[in-house]
């Protein structure tokens, strides 16, 4: 079994949608959306490429989380790594199990912007690395 | 003013750390605690910020934003974490 853990971004407002019937989960709900997860600066100190994964929850939580998964949500994600191929191109997603919020004070998120922050020292990875310029979707989905 | 950071999950609860050490959280209401976070959530939903005192040292966190996030936590808890 494998177990993804991601923080990141969310870079659209959550999709419900719902299966159809002929299918093994017939009208079962399910929630998508797109978290950006910063992958930090390279040697030279540019910022990478955020890397972008397909996060899909199912079932009443689905349902429950919809209005609250919006734009610019900062979560941690836990569940199963799943791909897709869509023209050539490999697609990283995550069918979640378990997500915790972030969030910070405004001062954080205002140094943030500004080029200002900085990453944080301690161990736990919470809430930390995000970068607010990042809530934009990829010009694929668009 | 100190800035915090906060993480709210239906197993973890919620924990805010100070910015400058994420070593340990500064204040932590169990996930059981359904009450006292429902409470927070509703006093933070109607303001712009939320000052914690802790240690004689102060913080402040956003408090809209907390105030969904707490109440979004909760919608997962009291589903018992049903898929």
């Amino acid at each position: 079994m494998e177990l993804l853990i991601i923080a990141g971004t969310v870079g659209k407002d959550a999709v419900l949608r719902r299966t159809s019937n002929g299918l093994d989960r017939p009208n079962d709900a399910v929630l998508s959306f797109q978290v950006a997860v910063d992958q930090g600066k390279d040697k030279s100190g540019n910022r990478r490429d955020a890397k972008w994964y397909d996060a899909s929850i199912w079932g009443k939580r689905a349902e429950s989380l919809q209005s609250y998964i919006t734009k610019g949500s900062k979560l941690t994600l836990h569940g199963r790594p799943t791909a897709r191929e869509h023209q050539g191109k490999v697609y990283m997603g995550i069918a979640v199990s378990e997500l915790a919020f972030q969030g910070g004070s405004q001062q954080r998120q205002q140094d943030d912007q500004s080029g200002g922050h900085q990453e944080p020292t301690g161990g736990a990875s919470y809430g930390g690395g995000f970068d607010d310029e990042i809530p934009f979707a990829p010009e694929w989905r668009v | 003013m100190k800035r915090a950071i906060y993480s709210v999950g239906p197993f973890t609860g919620l924990r805010v750390y100070a910015d400058d050490d994420m070593s340990r959280p500064i204040l932590h209401i169990d996930p059981c605690a359904h009450t006292d976070l429902l409470k927070l959530g509703r006093d933070a939903y109607g303001a712009d910020t939320l000052r914690l005192v802790i240690g004689g040292e102060e913080y402040e966190l956003p408090a809209r934003r907390l105030a969904e996030d707490i109440l979004a936590m909760l919608e997962l808890v009291t589903q018992g974490g049903k898929k």
